[in-house]
Formats: C-alpha cells, sequence, structure tokens
C-alpha cells in the first residue's frame, strides 16, 4: 500500500511537471561538417561562405511539432539581429518543397530553408532527435548545440548569441 | 483505476465485435506478480508477448490486441513498470529487472509449450523484450524460446548528444533474434534506420526494415494525430499481423 502511495505521488508528480526543458548546451568546438545545400527559394547557401557571421543551424520537419512551436520565434530573432552578422539556416529533413511551403502558409518565415532531400547533411552533422541546433561562431566552429525546442528570442539564447558575436 | 480501465476496454470491443480480454498474473520467485491481459483465439498457434511502456495501458494496443486475436493470435499485454510501482517515464524501463523478465518468459514458454512466441513493444520500451530475450539466453544457455521480435519505432539510443556518435542501449549488442523494425517515416529514426540494422546484425541478429509512410513515432497514441495516423491506428494490429507472420514463416497463424 505504501509502495502504490509513492508510485501514484511519483507519477503524479512526474506527469505534472513534464519533461525537462531543452537548453543550449556548450560542446568543446569542433569544425561544422559541410552544409551545402539548395535552398527552398532556388538559391544555395554554402556554411563554409558564412565566416564572419554567427550561424544558427536548425534541423527540422513539418511533421515535428515541436519544430514548428520553435520557428515563430526563430523568426523574430531573426529580425532582432537583421542588423548583425547573425544568420538562421534551417535545414529540412526530407520533406517535399510543396509540404513546406504549405506549413509557411501558416508561419511565414524570411530566413532560408535548406532542403536536405535525403537527409544526408542530418545524418552528417549527427542529427537524432528533431529539433536540433547548432551555434556556430565565425571561425566555422560549432560551439553549442540543443537537442529539442526553445524560445530563441529569449534573454538566455540571445545572450549566447551575443557573447558569440562579441568574440 | 486499473479495473475501471479494464472495464472500459472490455465495453469498447464489446462494441467493436473484438475478443475480450482475460486477466493473466504469473507470480516470480522474487515475489513480483506480473499481470497480463489475455487476448485468446480458440485455435490460436503462434503466441505474441506485448510489453508495454511508459504510457501504461494504452486503449489503442489492447484494440490492437484484440484484432491479433481476431486474426488467430493469442496475445499476452502486460504492463511491467506498476508492477514495480516505478513511474511512467522511459526512465523507468531500465529498472525493471532483468532476471524477473528472463524467468517470465521462461514461464511462458513452459506455459505455451511447442508454441512460438513473439515479441512485441514500441518505442523506448522495446528495451524490454530485447532484455528479457538476451538475459533468458544468458540464464538458461539454450536456444531463444522466441520465434522473434516487432519492434515498433525502436527508440535505443542512450541520450544520443548532437554532433556525437550514436551509442544504442547495451541490449542491442546482446540481441541475437530474428527482427522486424517498423520505423515511421515522419521520425527522425528514419534516417537512421539502417544504422540500427547494422548495429544489430553486427551482434548477430538478422533484421528486417520496415517502413510506416506518412506515420511519426507513437502514431497511434498522439494527441495531436492527423486523419491517417487516427486511420492507421485503428488497425494497428492488422498492421504488425503480417509481420508477426513472417517471423513464424506462416501465413496462417
Amino acid at each position: 500500500m505504501k509502495h502504490a502511495l509513492i508510485w501514484i505521488v511519483a507519477s503524479l508528480g512526474l506527469a505534472l511537471a513534464g519533461p525537462a526543458a531543452a537548453q543550449l548546451k556548450p560542446t568543446k568546438p569542433r569544425a561544422a561538417p559541410e552544409l551545402n545545400l539548395p535552398t527552398l527559394e532556388g538559391g544555395r547557401v554554402n556554411l563554409a561562405d558564412l565566416r564572419g557571421r554567427v550561424v544558427l543551424v536548425n534541423f527540422w520537419a513539418v511533421w515535428c511539432p515541436p519544430c514548428r512551436k520553435e520557428m515563430p520565434s526563430m523568426e523574430r530573432l531573426s529580425k532582432l539581429m537583421a542588423q548583425r552578422p547573425f544568420t538562421i539556416l534551417a535545414s529540412n529533413a526530407g520533406e517535399t518543397p510543396e509540404q513546406i511551403r504549405s506549413f509557411l502558409k501558416e508561419v511565414p518565415l524570411t530566413f532560408p530553408i535548406l532542403l536536405d532531400q535525403d537527409s544526408a547533411r542530418m545524418k552528417a552533422w549527427r542529427v537524432f532527435v528533431l529539433p536540433t541546433s547548432f551555434l556556430v561562431d565565425k571561425q566555422g566552429q560549432i560551439r553549442y548545440s540543443l537537442s529539442g525546442h526553445i524560445e530563441w528570442d529569449e534573454p538566455e539564447a540571445v545572450a549566447v548569441i551575443e557573447k558569440l558575436l562579441a568574440e | 483505476m486499473q479495473r475501471l480501465f479494464i472495464a472500459f476496454c472490455l465495453l469498447l470491443l464489446a462494441q467493436t465485435g473484438l475478443a475480450a480480454a482475460t486477466e493473466e498474473t504469473v507470480t516470480l520467485a522474487s515475489g513480483t506478480a506480473i499481470t497480463s491481459q489475455r487476448y485468446a483465439h480458440e485455435r490460436a498457434g503462434v503466441v505474441v508477448l506485448w510489453f508495454t511502456g511508459q504510457y501504461g495501458r494504452l486503449e489503442e494496443e489492447h484494440r490492437a490486441a484484440a484484432q491479433l486475436a481476431a486474426k488467430g493470435y493469442e496475445v499476452w499485454l502486460t504492463d511491467w513498470l506498476s508492477p514495480y510501482f516505478l513511474p511512467q517515464v522511459a526512465g523507468s524501463l531500465a529498472q525493471v529487472p532483468e532476471a524477473d523478465l528472463a524467468e517470465w518468459l521462461e514461464q511462458m514458454r513452459q506455459h505455451h509449450a511447442g508454441r512460438p512466441l513473439v515479441l512485441v513493444a514500441s518505442g523506448h520500451a522495446t528495451t524490454l523484450p530485447l532484455r528479457a530475450a538476451a538475459a533468458w539466453q544468458a540464464r538458461f544457455e539454450a536456444r531463444l524460446p522466441v520465434a522473434g521480435a516487432v519492434l515498433l519505432g525502436p527508440l535505443l539510443y542512450l541520450d544520443p548528444e548532437p554532433g556525437e556518435e550514436p551509442v544504442y542501449d547495451p541490449v542491442v549488442a546482446r540481441t541475437r533474434l530474428d527482427l522486424v523494425l517498423l520505423v515511421p517515416m515522419s521520425s527522425a529514426g528514419y534516417w537512421w534506420r539502417e544504422a540500427m540494422q547494422s548495429a544489430f546484425e553486427a551482434a548477430g541478429s538478422r533484421v528486417h526494415v520496415g517502413v510506416l509512410a506518412g506515420l511519426r513515432d507513437r502514431f497511434y497514441h498522439r494527441s495531436d494525430a492527423n486523419a491517417q495516423e487516427q486511420a492507421e491506428g485503428a488497425r494497428l494490429g492488422e498492421i504488425l499481423a503480417p509481420h508477426i507472420a513472417s517471423l513464424t514463416k506462416e501465413t496462417q497463424p
């Protein structure tokens, strides 16, 4: 009976607490893998051409609810940083342009959407859950990573980006 | 609460014309009582041992078990967390004692002597049947008593870190089974299915990978399930049946 009560209380507590909040984690600096992909708009973006800028590389899919949830905050962050050497690249995992455009009708985004149609880049970057994000510094080194979604325009995330911009 | 749930399932199944479950309890040497919901078919040959996970008893899994019973399988649907008063989170699955899993599997083998056993689980809970089979083999040093396992959307990484090589649950390297991995196409696991297949094969398992087009992880139990997921979730038993049959080399159970 005592065990049963502890179990009920523990389960209730866990249910109310929900999953642990995701957060940006500093990583041992390492060179970012290649990211050279076509964009939804018909161009092409190569991460290597963005040296001197801090880059948020985000791996996402339309089918992924937490990915969709964080996208508006990424758009706000993009606008907040519009005059700074900062770029967001959102690499889509294997969906069709039609599927992505359908989502963009609901959530308009102005930063580049990259088409990783066979998810080869997602694998090269060792991404196992979506969304996953990386902050790449001005020298092309991965400095922070994140599994899960956050509000990218909240002070904690902006402070990390500002720190990288100040280097 | 448990009785209320079972009553609800019985009512639901009565409305759908599907078989109702009986409750079966196996008491292990540790004193732990493992209770299963048994969906029977009078001419069943193959016995399906379905290990439920951190979501407890799901209506959708019971409906699938009843569908399998209607197709001629006997299904034992077993919750492994509540017997140990473990919280319903994925992290609890590792705390289920392996000795108990192996002993329970042995009791199932004896109870169903001569009949093929097929193990089924989904998501994080896929660790349970694999641990049961590996521990059984280590303890009894004999041919595994199971025809194989169907793993639905297996989640067998140990806290994957972005940018790092994947570390699989150690049970992957201890598994020597015939496996069917059913991977939802709209999942990160879809893109890593070949890596998981290779990890199992390197350990000595034979693996077939099936892709579930247009579906996400836990498609049969999602609050945001779309129309396709709802439709496919409603026929989960029918989705699993051919894969169970493939493991037993039978077209008819």
